[in-house]
């Protein structure tokens, strides 16, 4: 067991190198490295997170799972990445981050390939909860890395590179993994197996990755921490590993952290992010089978207009920061209301708007873009405004928590919802019979849009509030 | 084994599976279905059936005389067969719902393509019809495959039901 943790565990120093173009040389290299790798491998890592939402219809058509055990099996995943969040995030600061990160996915890897082999219900969300858990190991590596490699004054840059990981992710599971399963002659038409065993596949390959381009802390190579690299002498914030050298003050850090759940704010913004998630995770889990069952698109093509609104959400983050900060002069609640109305006004559009494919695109485009600005407001920058900043992450994981189980509620909640309208139409020949069935989602989606609508006006009811400086 | 030749191998076998897979279904007939199904649409059986808010769902099952003989008298002698067999009783499905549906009979009728029969039920406004039971392919064993148009009040679905595939067909064209 020791030898276990001792192969996970931050390597030990070696003896500082002293040779000034060595470092320089080193630090350039794996600087690099790491950012190309973290970004890329998060990315391959995160197909292994989507992988259900593609086969949930082919799963569903073949009768092997109902809308209501598709829900279930869905939240768990997401009850079970809450968790990882919240377990993993302490973890990660005593790691060799490869490893540990390698390990996250390797495991999600198998886990995708025994959820090709199982048509059990109970085992297919034990092995989609467990998937959760270990999908939580990539983020905080990532940052641990960053943190590690980059100073104060340029992580936030490298950090944005690293955000556009979800959407290689997104892509290659909305437009990859559904061109394997889509039927010719717009994909390959693979049996929805295919859609666990590419993603664990290029799980593998990106743990191979990781275990081999990423490098634990840089004191571990003999060189010097990032900040003293960088000549900055505040050496904290840069250090790389957590020691048991602060724990004189984890008490008071505690008390102050508890703080957090007594400013009646944060709990209006636990709620709205809470609400939003439900939106959000709706469209991501749900929204390519709504497309398919109601709108008539067929799988590549709905996964190809989830993918659209996921795209534009990269620059509905970068834009809402530059919107707030430049034009209300960091007050977030104007730019809540302007992003939240660009979330909810396309809701409408999507579910209740004129058939049109060039409409719905837009709408879509323009939700995803709304979306992940008040996603960046509602769950983090707007909560690290008003907590006091030396518990902003305290902040951050209460927020993150309740975002979570609103989303995990959201999947199982869908599917009871899609569930109760089903009917069956069994056509029999002989010992076999084939069975197409028909779906109402006009309360699910009475649920998705009005959570958003909650959100908007949650996010609205705290017009007044301001920031800390 | 190098870092390097353990990605070849990886990408290989992913490839040659990959390509495998891909070699094998080329053949499968119900895969390949929606290639020739415009070829033959106007030979088999279609099935519309459309279920309204008001829970009155109305059917109609076209039977064309090209299946059924090699002209259009052998296949009208056929095809009376049926009929008759659909007037005395023969239904096009049975409904399954909280309370039960009032159901006409199915009414047989020629036209210039074929037989088509019609057959109405109501269930009522809030009496959610659960099952529809179509056992055609079980009634008519002349028939290979029907051509489904459904639609309810939330979506439709047009697909096709072959005997010999194991799922519904739902590309049906290029």
């Amino acid at each position: 067991m020791n030898g276990l943790l001792r192969y996970f565990a931050a390597g030990p120093d070696k003896p500082a190198l002293t040779d000034t173009a060595e470092i320089d040389r080193l630090y350039r290299y794996h600087r690099r490295n790491i950012v190309f790798i973290i970004t890329l491998c998060y990315g391959l890592g995160y197909v292994c997170r989507l992988a259900l939402n593609v086969v949930k219809k082919p799963l569903m058509d073949a009768g092997l799972f109902s809308p209501e055990e598709m829900g279930l099996i869905g939240s768990m995943l997401l009850y079970g990445y809450a968790l990882g969040k919240f377990s993993n995030g302490f973890l990660a600061d005593y790691s060799n981050v490869a490893r540990f990160f390698a390990f996250g996915i390797l495991m999600s890897a198998l886990l995708n390939f025994g959820m090709s082999f199982s048509t059990i219900v109970a085992l297919s969300a034990v092995l989609w909860a467990l998937n959760g858990w270990f999908q939580g190991f990539g983020a905080p590596a990532s940052v641990v890395a960053l943190t590690q490699w980059f100073g104060n004054h340029e992580r936030g840059r490298y950090y944005g590179w690293w955000s556009s990981a979800h959407s290689i992710g997104e892509g290659l599971t909305y437009l990859g993994i559904a061109f394997l399963i889509a039927m010719p002659p717009k994909g390959l038409g693979l049996p929805w197996q295919w859609g666990f065993w590419v993603p664990a596949t290029i799980c593998v390959i990106a743990a191979w990755l990781l275990l081999r381009y990423l490098q634990d802390r840089p004191q571990t190579l003999g060189l010097p921490s990032v900040a003293q690299w960088q000549g900055n002498a505040d050496t904290s914030s840069a250090a790389g590993t957590t020691t048991g050298g602060a724990s004189h003050s984890a008490a008071s850090v505690w008390k102050d952290q508890l703080k957090v759940i007594a400013i009646p704010s944060i709990w209006v913004i636990a709620l709205a992010s809470s609400t939003m998630y439900i939106t959000r995770y709706a469209l991501n889990s749900w929204g390519n089978v709504y497309l398919q069952e109601i709108r008539g698109f067929d799988l590549f093509d709905a996964n190809l207009f989830i993918f659209l609104n996921t795209a534009a959400g990269i620059l509905g983050c970068i834009a809402y920061g530059y919107v707030s900060d430049k034009w209300f002069s960091a007050r977030r609640p104007p730019a809540n209301l302007i992003f939240g109305l660009m979330e909810v006004v396309p809701l409408f559009v999507i579910f209740y708007g004129p058939a049109n494919s060039y409409v719905l695109a837009a709408a879509l485009i323009v939700y995803g873009f709304g979306l992940s600005g008040i996603l960046a407001s509602l769950g983090g920058l707007f909560a690290v405004d008003i907590a006091p900043r030396k518990v902003a992450g305290a902040a951050m994981g209460f927020i993150g928590i309740f975002s979570y189980i609103g989303a995990g509620l959201q999947d199982y909640i869908s599917g009871v919802l899609i569930s109760n309208s089903e009917m069956k139409v069994v056509f029999s020949h002989g010992a076999q019979s084939q069975t197409v069935y028909f779906y109402d989602y006009s309360t699910p989606v009475l649920f998705w849009v009005g959570a958003s609508v909650l959100s908007l006006l949650l996010a609205a009811s705290l017009w007044k509030v301001k920031g800390h400086d | 084994m190098t870092d390097r030749r353990l990605f070849l191998a990886i990408a290989l076998t992913t490839t040659f599976a990959l390509s495998g897979c891909i070699d094998d279904e080329a053949m499968d007939y119900c895969k390949n279905h929606y290639r020739f199904h415009p070829q033959h649409r106007g030979d088999i059986a279609t099935l519309t059936v459309n279920l309204d808010e008001t829970g009155t769902l109305t059917s109609e099952l076209v039977l064309p005389y090209a299946h059924f003989g090699a002209t259009q008298t052998s296949a009208r002698r056929e095809l009376s067969r049926i009929a008759n067999r659909m007037s005395n009783g023969q239904k096009l499905y049975t409904l399954q719902s909280a309370e039960p549906c009032s159901e006409s009979a199915p009414s047989p009728g020629f036209n210039s393509t074929g037989l088509r029969v019609t057959a109405t039920a109501d269930c009522g406004e809030n009496n959610k019809v659960e099952q529809v039971d179509v056992p055609l392919l079980d009634t008519l064993p002349e028939l290979d495959e029907i051509e489904v148009e459904m639609t309810t009040p939330a979506t439709k679905k047009h697909f096709a039901i072959s005997r010999q595939c194991d799922h519904p067909l739902f590309r049906l064209n290029h």
